[in-house]
């Protein structure tokens, strides 16, 4: 049997994932058996999966992928959509730093400690911020600090930090520092205010200096007698909770988070987008669904409040928070709010380019959404009909997408202060450009517009 | 703990008590499960060393605090002798 390795899975010597004849699998190794059993019969595991914080799993009998050092075999519950924590909202991120701190507590109430406090640990699932690592947990031992605080700090609380008292795209800083934002330059970059707040001054600016005063200085690790209490760990904790509740971020300011506000759709225009948008997707029955340029998800609720699991993206943090935060509040179980610019999508990053799976390698989905989207591309973007195509080919294998006309008010807006180089920028080029590699399956033009949908299946090959 | 079970070795070694104090207290310090694989940084190990005991404070404050305010609102919420009287039997 081939098994493949999942690329973000090798660090911790206590298991890894697998995937074998499309199944995911993690092997548990002998080394962790102690840690595993306490996980199970102390209760931790029932009580993480009751509250919904920690991922199913169930003990398989299946031959592992490496034999010598194995335990068991388990299988875990399947994420829809794996995503990374750069492509997170603020309310993401944030949520995902609590949801670490809570299964800490948890933990720490039966015996137990996170040995690790990654943000890639955590995944959306059914709308809710899930621990994935099943393995993450080891015996705690009262005395010694906690070895994931610095962890925590850099993946969680820096870049909330930054986000919310610097500027809410510096959360791309995740996409170049994969172990989190170094807490020097955090510490640069925040404002001068933020050294006012005991818990940021502490977690943030001071641990900074810490960690470069004693950069080359393991020995005083092995020659100091402190302990650590578990009430100190607690307040710790207690500590850093209240510095993650403090940061906030409001969703407004940005280019397009008030976009439906400001659309040339009247009321009958839009309805009947979305009733053609509807029968498209009745028509393809997909089991994945990407929309692409989502803003606050309108049109993605068309999918998921029909129970298809569906990926929002949009390139605007505000537009994602409000999708995101409107998920929480109706308590949305199948529609993911994710930042992407699509001009930038996320690429294989890490290690050999392949521990955090770009965009497109995580993919196909069964349909895609590319509404009001093709004229930001082709001329926000300056991207030749033809290439859109073929990044659309490589994204869905089903596509509903709206050409927008330069006679439509938006696209007047991008040409309004340049000049007009896309004489191949008409509907004809776009059929044409778009069959070579999709066929069309149905056509409508939106009532009250210029604009048309069309219904698309990729073909097997381009040109 | 990982196994390290090397070749079979016969050496004679002298230990000195300051060597040997110094191993138990690296091994001591660093001991841990084998599988704790994380580096947690001098720096942020120290820093909470040291802050420690204000961190344990707290908590013990924070403790303290809920214990005062939830005895408060149970004496608030107890009945008192006149709202008991009269109840449908």
């Amino acid at each position: 049997m081939l098994d493949e390795r999942i690329g973000a899975s090798f660090r911790d010597p206590s298991g890894f994932l697998f995937q074998r004849e499309g199944t995911l699998y993690r092997q548990v190794n002998r080394c962790y058996d102690a840690d595993y059993r306490q996980l199970l019969d102390s209760g931790l595991y029932g009580r993480l999966v009751e509250r919904g914080l920690l991922i199913s799993h169930q003990e398989v009998g299946i031959p592992p992928a490496v034999p010598e050092p194995a335990y068991l075999v388990i299988q875990p519950e399947r994420v829809a959509f794996i995503s990374h924590p750069y492509e997170w909202c603020f309310g993401q991120l944030k949520d995902a730093a609590l949801t670490t701190l809570a299964i800490q507590r948890t933990a720490l109430d039966q015996g137990m400690i996170l040995k690790d406090a990654s943000a890639y640990n955590i995944q959306f699932h059914c709308g809710r911020p899930v621990l994935i690592d099943t393995l993450s947990f080891e015996r705690y031992q009262e005395g010694r600090p906690w070895v994931a605080y610095r962890q925590f700090c850099q993946h969680f609380l820096a870049p909330l930090a930054l986000m919310a008292h610097t500027d809410v795209r510096l959360s791309q800083l995740l996409r170049v520092y994969l172990d989190g934002v170094p807490l020097d330059l955090a510490s640069r970059l925040l404002p001068a205010r933020t050294r006012w707040s005991p818990a940021l001054s502490f977690h943030l600016h001071l641990h900074a200096k810490m960690q470069q005063r004693h950069a080359d200085r393991g020995r005083a690790v092995a020659q100091t007698k402190r302990r650590f209490s578990l009430a100190a760990l607690r307040g710790m904790m207690d500590s850093l909770e209240s510095a993650v509740r403090r940061l906030r971020w409001r969703p407004a300011g940005t280019e397009w988070a008030d976009y439906y506000q400001d659309t040339n759709y009247d009321q009958a225009s839009f309805a009947h987008k979305q009733q053609v948008v509807s029968r498209f997707m009745e028509q393809v029955a997909p089991g994945l669904v990407w929309d692409l340029g989502a803003n606050t998800g309108v049109f993605s609720r068309l999918a998921s409040d029909r129970g298809i699991p569906t990926v929002a993206f949009d390139i605007d943090p505000a537009a994602v928070e409000r999708n995101y935060l409107q998920c929480r509040r109706q308590g949305e179980e199948r529609l993911l709010p994710l930042v992407m610019d699509l001009t930038n999508p996320s690429g294989g990053l890490g290690w050999g380019n392949e521990e955090r799976a770009g965009l497109l390698a995580r993919g196909p989905a069964d349909l895609a959404l590319a509404l009001a989207l093709v004229h930001h591309l082709a001329i926000g973007n300056n991207t030749p009909l033809g290439e859109v195509a073929r990044f659309l080919h490589r994204a869905a294998r089903w596509l509903v997408i709206e050409f927008v006309p330069k006679a439509d008010s938006q696209v007047q807006r991008l040409l309004a202060s340049r000049e007009d180089v896309f004489p191949s920028y008409t509907e004809g080029d776009f059929e044409r450009e778009f069959c070579n590699w999709f066929t069309i399956q149905a056509q409508e033009k939106v009532a009250g517009s210029t604009r048309t949908l069309y219904l698309m299946a990729r073909r097997e090959q381009g040109p | 703990m990982l196994d390290h079970k090397g070749p079979d070795m016969t050496c004679r070694c002298y230990w000195s008590p300051a060597t040997v104090g110094l191993l138990v207290c690296l091994f001591s310090c660093l001991d841990g499960p084998a599988h704790a694989y994380l580096d947690p940084g001098t720096g942020s190990y120290l820093l909470q060393l040291a802050a420690g005991v204000i961190f344990a404070g707290l908590f013990a404050l924070k403790a303290y605090w809920g214990k005062l305010t939830g005895a408060a609102r149970r004496k608030a919420a107890a009945p008192t002798p006149d709202e008991t009287d009269g109840e449908p039997q």
